[in-house]
C-alpha cells in the first residue's frame, strides 16, 4: 500500500474517533439534562391549596345617602347582599319583595311628597345567617333645590 | 451670460425667501388663532367647572332636616331632632316659606299656623347649632319597622311584636289596616284578615309616629312573612 493511502486512512479513523465521541457525549449530556428536569418536576414542594372561606355578604346600601333631599317622586336603589335572599324594601306607600338572584341589587321606588322612610330588611336564603336591616331617610321637596 | 444666471440665481433667491417669509407668517398666525380658540374653550370648560362645583357645595350645604317642634319664638323654633338631640331652626322673615303636606300635595301656610307638637321638616343651609331655614314643612311622622309576632291578642285585634333590637312593640290592627301576606311559593302578595297570623310570623309594619287612646301604635298597613318560609 502507498504511503498516502495509509495517511488517508489514519486521518480517517481519526476523524471518526473524533465524531463519534462529539455525537456520543452530545447524546450522554441531553439525556442527562432530560432525567434532572424529570427529577426536578418530582422534587416540586407539594402546594397547598387554598380553602373557600365563605363569608356573609353583608347588606350594603350604595345608593341613595341617607338624608338625602331630592326633587323627583322616585329614586334608585342600589345595594349589594347575600345571593338568593328575600329582600324587603317598605315605606308608607309602597312594599317591594324579591329575591336577587346576584349579590347586586337595583331598583326603583316611589315617593311622596315630604319624608321617605324607607327600610330595607334582607333575609338570607341560608336561614342559619342573620337577618339585616338598613333605613334610609330620604326628603322629596319638589323645586325646594 | 455669467451676469444673467446670477441675475436669475437672486431672483429665484428672494423669490424663496419672499414665499418662506410668507409661509412662517401665515403659519404663526394660524397657531395664535388656534392658541386663542384653545383658551377661549379653556376658560369655557374652567366656567363651567366652577359653575358646578359652587352648585355641588351649593348642594352639600343645602340639606334637611325633621323633628318635633319643643319651642316656637319669633326668629328660632327648636325641634327634638333623633335620640333626643336638640336642634335650633332660625328662620329668615322674608326668605322662610311655610307649607303643609297632606295626601301628597302641599300648601302654602303662615308662620302663625306653626305650633308645638308639630313635626316639620325644615330645609336650608346647616349652622353650628342647626340649620337656617329656607322652607318648613309641616308633614306627618311614619315609623317603619319589622319584627317576630311574640303575642296576639284575638278579642282587641292587637299584636306584641319584638323587634330585632329587642324592642316591644304593640300594634293595633285597625279596620283600615291593610294587610298582607307572603305567598311563599310565588313570593306574591295576598290580602289576609287578622285570623292568619300566627305568633312566630314576622310583620313588617307601618305605623303613625304617635301612640293612639289605647296607648299603642295604629297600623297603617302589615306585610306578614309566615314562619313556614323559614322552615322550607
Amino acid at each position: 500500500m502507498k504511503k498516502e493511502t495509509l495517511l488517508a486512512i489514519f486521518l480517517g479513523i481519526i476523524f471518526g474517533i473524533f465524531f463519534s465521541f462529539i455525537i456520543v457525549s452530545n447524546i450522554y449530556q441531553s439525556q442527562l439534562e432530560e432525567k434532572n428536569n424529570s427529577s426536578l418536576i418530582q422534587k416540586k414542594e407539594p402546594s397547598i391549596s387554598p380553602v373557600k372561606i365563605s363569608l356573609l355578604k353583608s347588606l350594603t346600601i350604595k345608593k341613595p345617602k341617607d338624608f338625602l333631599i331630592v326633587n323627583s317622586e322616585k329614586i334608585t336603589i342600589e345595594g349589594e347582599v347575600e345571593k338568593n335572599s328575600l329582600i324587603i324594601i317598605q315605606s308608607p306607600i309602597k312594599d317591594l319583595i324579591f329575591q336577587n338572584t346576584d349579590e347586586k341589587f337595583k331598583i326603583d321606588f316611589p315617593l311622596v311628597l315630604g319624608e321617605n322612610p324607607i327600610k330595607i330588611v334582607a333575609y338570607p336564603k341560608n336561614k342559619n345567617l342573620k337577618t339585616q336591616e338598613r333605613k334610609l331617610l330620604i326628603y322629596y321637596l319638589p323645586k325646594d333645590i | 451670460m455669467n451676469k444673467k444666471i446670477f441675475l436669475k440665481l437672486t431672483f429665484f433667491l428672494f423669490l424663496f425667501l419672499f414665499f418662506l417669509n410668507f409661509f412662517i407668517f401665515a403659519s404663526d398666525k394660524l397657531s395664535t388663532d388656534s392658541a386663542n380658540n384653545v383658551s377661549e374653550k379653556e376658560v369655557e370648560i374652567l366656567k363651567e367647572k366652577i359653575a358646578s362645583k359652587v352648585a355641588d357645595l351649593r348642594r352639600e350645604n343645602y340639606q334637611a332636616l325633621s323633628g318635633i317642634i319643643v319651642d316656637i319664638n319669633e326668629d328660632e323654633i327648636e325641634i327634638d331632632y333623633y335620640n333626643n338631640e336638640k336642634k335650633i331652626v332660625k328662620i329668615d322673615e322674608l326668605l322662610t316659606k311655610y307649607y303643609s303636606i297632606k295626601n301628597n300635595q302641599k300648601k302654602e301656610i303662615d308662620f302663625s299656623n306653626l305650633k308645638k307638637g308639630d313635626y316639620i321638616i325644615v330645609s336650608g343651609v346647616y349652622n353650628d347649632k342647626g340649620i337656617n331655614a329656607n322652607s318648613i314643612f309641616v308633614d306627618e311622622k311614619y315609623l317603619v319597622d319589622f319584627g317576630k309576632v311574640v303575642e296576639i291578642n284575638k278579642n282587641e285585634y292587637w299584636l306584641k311584636i319584638s323587634t330585632l333590637t329587642n324592642e316591644n312593640i304593640d300594634l293595633d290592627i285597625e279596620t283600615f289596616t291593610k294587610q298582607w301576606l307572603l305567598n311563599i311559593k310565588n313570593l306574591e302578595l295576598e290580602k289576609i284578615g287578622f285570623s292568619k297570623i300566627k305568633e312566630g310570623d314576622m310583620i313588617h309594619f307601618v305605623v303613625k309616629d304617635e301612640k293612639n287612646e289605647n296607648n299603642r301604635f295604629s297600623a297603617q298597613k302589615i306585610l306578614v312573612i309566615p314562619q313556614e318560609y323559614f322552615l322550607k
